[in-house]
């Protein structure tokens, strides 16, 4: 059986997060009496282990990180109230047992990436034989199969059914090469643990998977106490127990986990079968209910009835999950689903919104919350002192805080919450800053709240540092590893990293030159360029050196620019320069006392000449260059743009022109001569013309903030031959619609076609 | 088992023989050996359909689908709702209609065929136009629709794509449904009411592809218990299936030889990888708008036999594939056509082996016609 007896070693094999598995080790425990309990967990863990018996509000889990200079990664080993380790710690200090995690730490290289300890990758055989045994069984998953097997198991039948199931997916005698460094490890405890025992008898539990391999290593073992191999030079580590809930225990939303709806499974541990299934049949109806759905009194008979009958066809002694959302498949979703329902297929999505409803009803809701006087990470206590001493405390309620770049000590605490915002801290935001490009010092508002992620959050994030301003930098470093060539990504480090006041890597910089210098696609070239030059005009408000380096990332950008802007000949991509433009104008007109900016005037300006003249440019870029040298020049005026505007005045290109020259040169060129030239054009086109040039046309006019284009529009009406008053009311009325304007073109296409059609059988 | 006054013969003459004359003996064994509580009017228990249909370790399974939809369907079946399978054109829900009314009722053939001509006489009753008008309405003159039929005997009566029928026809079977009676106002007495008799039930089946389920009025959705069958999950399981169905269907047409097992790997593979839009390697391709169905694989896979025996004398190559291919995914849709050729152009190129070699070689048979 699985609990049986290596010499007095009782080696429990259990799924983890299984209600019928911890009720095993609790009764092998009570009845054993062992002097040694040990639990499948990050050994170096043990010296805290009187952490985990405070009073803490499950789930809780382990979070252990390991990190260096080049990056860290965490991992979990979550606990909930029916988890079987849970339980072995639980029984184990109840009955007087010395009480250890027996497992390698979590950072130890046989763990490889794997974010959650309980999920254990188990290899294609097990997964064939799973499968078939799912098969010979009648069951549909794995998940429905450990339902009839093991939860729906009469007491004493369960442990030689345990036994019978793992080995068919281990056989005995069997070595696992990737989990072997583990399993000696735990076999190694075992065996010193017997040996300090005296005769007494040690209980170890683990996942199913490892039992049998430890019974056999552990007869091999001398005997000594196997100790964590202490972390590498210039590493840090560390575990602490969060705050965890059965949202992130799911399978279907969180990480990897051995077992599915834990709200569901609180009450089958709690209560037992049937009454769980009433629950949950009530609250996957209540959920259902909520978003919306009919649940009638007379589906709900017709589920209990279908539930029913499936669990007395399969033989099964209750309804069990799976019969319960197979009766609910068959009897509330009245539509075809798009896939295979996610509890038959094991990944993915569930098929359709109701089932995605029903099984976020079956995971709960349960939060886990630390009890006070936990253990915490050095980061939180960093945290909050600065928190303090800035006097910038999350409270209960949220706090909105303006902060005006101006003042040094405005400064200091922009840099605090900018570097809790990197840390993606729940509960601090962002919430206005500068977006468009202004000259002068940024003023900033976030808002700050406690929220109840916040303490598990805080914990978290200490993977990445001990102190803020070396976890906000070693988070950032991490991003930027991630995407390394990726422009948007590497200007979004260096503008967070100039807000945060962290120091500016040159390896950052190395890299934005070389990605900007290299750049072939002008709108993300437009777009990082855009932040690059408006960090710039912010001028000293990140200090001398960050002045510097985004001086010279402005001449690499206007450089890539003059070269890039000569190329654009799709017309699909002319818009995708607008950007750009717009980035080079705010660079030449804004800041003309960069050094080296001064030589590329002239050939720039010819260069954006010549594609004004080029017939073949795209329509967005020739209205965008026009409007650079209109912004920046001077020299063409609302004639020259006038004229040019008619070379363009077709339905399919004056849109995208006008959105480039307004993008660029809005103050500049909209007077009233150029609207009326654009009137002229619009007004000689007929239905069909006019809502093909919509689109880009209210593209255009996007251009202008609504009180400009009210102004706009009370010029239009007057041109048309309305009074002062009649026309401020009717522009009025324009800017406030009620119809949406894609409701107002289909109107509008609509009656197009009435009055042709009229016209087809002579009615007008 | 046959019925009375015909002979095996006759059976075996007839190009498609009903479920319930294919497996007869396997239905009568079952009937014999089954002790199983039955549900009032079935003519087997739960646990013996179940084994009809997904089979038992000594019998292969007559669908390949997830044990839990035939549960779920049978359940259905044997509680107060009507069934609707619902799935893409060729995932087998007719099949399953009929191998469940056949196990079920003993019988499949009370079947009404759906369509845009459909009338409400041609499911409930019609008239002996020449008696009614000698003696009046009587039983006599009364021609039993399925319907009729079907709830009169007790028997399951199979109502196939139903969404292609007109509304107001699907909605006269909303009383049926829900009071399990039919009236005949024409008869007076007795004769004037048919109360359906234990056993009787409705399974009804529905294309994706059509009009769909969406238009059913929420009254008629309610009767019924709706269930999607879905493609073949597993390649090894759609594989063995096509084979077979394609052997069978080549011996009826006088192919002694069975497909070619590498030309038919291919040609499975190839649907696969159309109908899911993901290749070997998880790369995306573009979905076809065409059926890629396993039904259609068979009849590809069947083409393919009969033109490679009675043609050239031998078993397929891949070069049947590339020509079948496109008179099957390229129906009626030019960008279909465009789609596949890139498929074969680009994707099967890179593929190693000599089948896949000679299927790229042969692109060019790709032609519209």
């Amino acid at each position: 059986m699985s609990g049986s007896d290596t010499g007095a070693l009782a080696v429990v094999g259990v799924r983890h997060h299984s209600p019928a598995c911890a009720r095993l080790v609790r009764r092998t425990i009570a009845a054993l009496r062992p002097a040694f309990v040990l639990v499948e967990g990050p050994a170096d863990y043990n010296p805290f282990l009187a952490d985990l018996a405070l009073d803490h509000a499950l789930p809780v889990a382990i979070f252990s990180f390991r990190a260096d200079d080049r990056g860290s990664s965490a991992s979990y080993s979550p606990f909930c109230a029916f988890s079987p380790e849970w339980a072995a710690l639980v029984a184990g200090r109840e009955v007087g047992a010395g009480t250890l995690f027996c497992d390698l730490p979590a950072w130890d290289p046989a763990f490889g990436q794997r974010r959650n300890r309980y999920a254990d990758p188990h290899g294609a055989r097990a997964a064939v034989a799973e499968r078939a045994l799912a098969a010979a069984l009648g069951a549909e998953d794995q998940d429905a199969l450990w339902d009839a097997l093991a939860e729906a198991a009469p007491e004493d039948e369960l442990p030689a059914r345990l036994d019978r199931y793992f080995a068919l997916l281990r056989p005995p005698g069997t070595d696992d090469p990737a989990e072997a460094a583990r399993e000696r490890f735990m076999a190694a405890h075992a065996a010193w643990a017997l040996r300090e025992a005296g005769g007494r008898p040690v209980v170890l539990v683990c996942g199913g998977w490892h039992a049998e391999a430890i019974r056999r290593y552990a007869a091999q073992a001398d005997g000594t106490r196997p100790a964590p191999a202490p972390a590498e030079e210039g590493t840090r580590t560390g575990s602490y127990v969060v705050p965890y809930s059965y949202a992130r225990l799911d399978r279907f939303s969180g990480y990897g986990a051995g077992m599915p709806s834990p709200g569901y499974y609180e009450r089958v541990a709690a209560d037992g079968l049937g009454p769980a299934a009433d629950w949950a049949a009530g609250a996957i109806a209540a959920a259902l209910r909520e978003a919306g759905q009919v649940v009638s009194t007379a589906d709900r008979i017709a589920w209990a009835a279908h539930a029913g009958a499936l669990a007395r066809l399969r033989a099964h002694p209750a309804v069990l999950r799976a019969d319960l959302i197979d009766g609910a498949l068959a009897c509330l979703v009245k539509d075809a689903l798009d896939a295979a329902p996610a509890w038959a297929a094991g990944t993915g999505a569930p098929g359709h919104p109701a089932l995605a409803a029903m099984l976020r009803a079956l995971t709960g809701t349960r939060e886990g919350r630390l009890a006070p006087g936990t253990r915490r990470p050095p980061l939180a206590a960093d945290v909050e002192e600065r928190l303090r001493a800035a006097g910038l405390e999350p409270g209960p309620t949220r706090r909105h805080i303006a902060l005006d770049w101006a003042e040094a000590a405005d400064r200091a605490r922009a840099h605090l919450l900018h570097r809790l915002v990197i840390l993606g801290l729940p509960g601090i935001a962002r919430e206005e800053g500068p977006d468009l490009a202004e000259p002068g010092l940024p003023r900033e508002g976030f808002s700050v709240l406690r929220h109840p992620h916040w303490p598990g959050a805080l914990i978290e994030a200490s993977q990445w540092g001990g102190t803020l301003e070396m976890a906000a930098g070693a988070r950032l470093a991490t991003r930027i590893e991630a995407e390394p060539d990726s422009l948007p990504v590497l200007a979004g480090a260096l503008s967070q990293a100039l807000f945060a006041g962290l120091p500016i890597d040159g390896d950052l910089l190395a890299r934005l030159r070389a990605g900007l210098a290299a750049a072939h696609d002008p709108a993300a070239l437009g777009a990082a360029g855009r932040r690059i030059v408006r960090l710039h005009r912010f001028g000293g408000a990140f200090g001398d050196a960050a002045g510097a380096a985004l001086a010279r990332l402005g001449l690499v950008l206007a450089e890539r620019a003059l070269v890039l802007i000569e190329l654009v000949a799709d017309p699909r991509a002319g818009l995708g320069t607008v950007d750009l433009l717009l980035a080079c104008r705010d660079l030449f007109r804004d800041c003309p006392d960069l050094a080296g900016l001064g030589p590329l005037r002239a050939p720039f300006v010819a260069m954006l000449r010549r594609r004004l003249a080029d017939p073949g440019a795209p329509p967005a870029l020739a209205g965008a260059a026009l409007g650079f040298l209109v912004a920046c020049e001077a020299a063409a005026g609302a004639d020259d743009a006038v004229r040019r505007l008619r070379r363009f005045g077709r339905p399919d290109s004056l849109g995208d022109f006008l959105a480039g020259l307004f993008a660029l040169a809005r103050e500049e060129i909209a007077g009233d001569a150029t609207l009326a030239a654009v009137e002229d054009l619009v007004g000689a086109w007929d239905d069909d013309d006019f809502l093909r040039a919509l689109p880009s046309l209210r593209m255009a006019f996007g251009w202008f903030p609504p009180r400009e284009r009210e102004r706009i529009a009370v010029a239009i009406l007057r041109r048309s031959g309305a009074g002062e008053a009649r026309a401020e009311a009717e522009a009025l009325a324009w800017m406030r619609q009620r119809a949406r304007p894609l409701d107002q073109a289909a109107a509008l296409a609509h009656e197009a076609r009435v009055a042709a059609r009229l016209t087809r059988y002579g009615l007008t | 088992m046959a019925k009375a006054g015909r002979t095996r013969a006759e059976d075996e003459a007839r190009q498609r023989p009903p479920a319930e004359v294919i497996h007869a003996e396997e239905l009568a064994r079952l009937r014999a050996e089954d002790s199983a509580p039955r549900p009032p009017g079935w003519q087997l228990s739960l646990q013996a359909v179940r084994r009809f249909i997904c089979g038992d370790p000594a019998g292969a399974a007559k669908v390949v689908c997830a044990p839990a939809l035939v549960e779920r369907a049978m359940v259905t079946l044997a509680t107060s709702r009507a069934l609707l399978l619902v799935g893409e054109p060729g995932t087998a829900k007719s099949l399953l209609s009929e191998l469940l009314a056949a196990a079920i009722s003993g019988s499949s053939t009370l079947t009404i065929q759906g369509g845009a001509s459909l009338t409400e006489d041609q499911i409930r009753y019609g008239w002996n136009y020449a008696l009614l008008v000698a003696e009046g309405p009587s039983e006599r003159a009364l021609v039993p629709g399925a319907l009729h039929r079907g709830m009169r005997e007790g028997r399951l009566v199979r109502f196939e794509e139903i969404t292609r029928c007109p509304l107001e026809v699907q909605d006269s079977l909303l009383s049926v449904l829900s009071d399990r009676v039919m009236a005949v106002p024409e008869l007076s007495g007795e004769a004037g009411m048919v109360y359906a008799r234990e056993g009787f039930n409705l399974i009804a089946t529905a294309n994706t592809r059509d009009r769909g389920v969406n238009e059913m009025s929420a009254a008629l959705k309610r009767r019924f218990g709706f269930e999607t069958v879905f493609p073949i999950a597993d390649p090894a399981a759609e594989r063995e299936l096509v084979r077979r169905e394609a052997t069978a269907l080549l011996a009826r047409s006088g192919v002694p030889r069975a497909p070619d097992p590498d030309v038919l790997d291919l040609l499975v593979t190839c649907f696969r990888e159309l109908r899911e839009a993901v290749d070997d390697e998880g790369t995306g391709l573009e979905k076809l708008s065409a059926v890629m169905s396993t039904a259609e694989a068979v009849s590809v896979a069947h083409a393919i036999g009969v033109k490679a025996h009675f043609l050239r004398g031998d078993a397929g190559r891949p070069e049947d594939i590339v020509a079948c291919l496109a008179g099957t995914a390229a129906k009626d849709d030019p960008e279909d056509l465009a789609r596949l050729r890139r498929y074969l152009d680009q994707r099967a190129g890179r593929r190693k082996g000599e089948a896949w070699r000679e299927l790229h070689a042969a692109r060019h048979l790709l032609t519209p016609q």
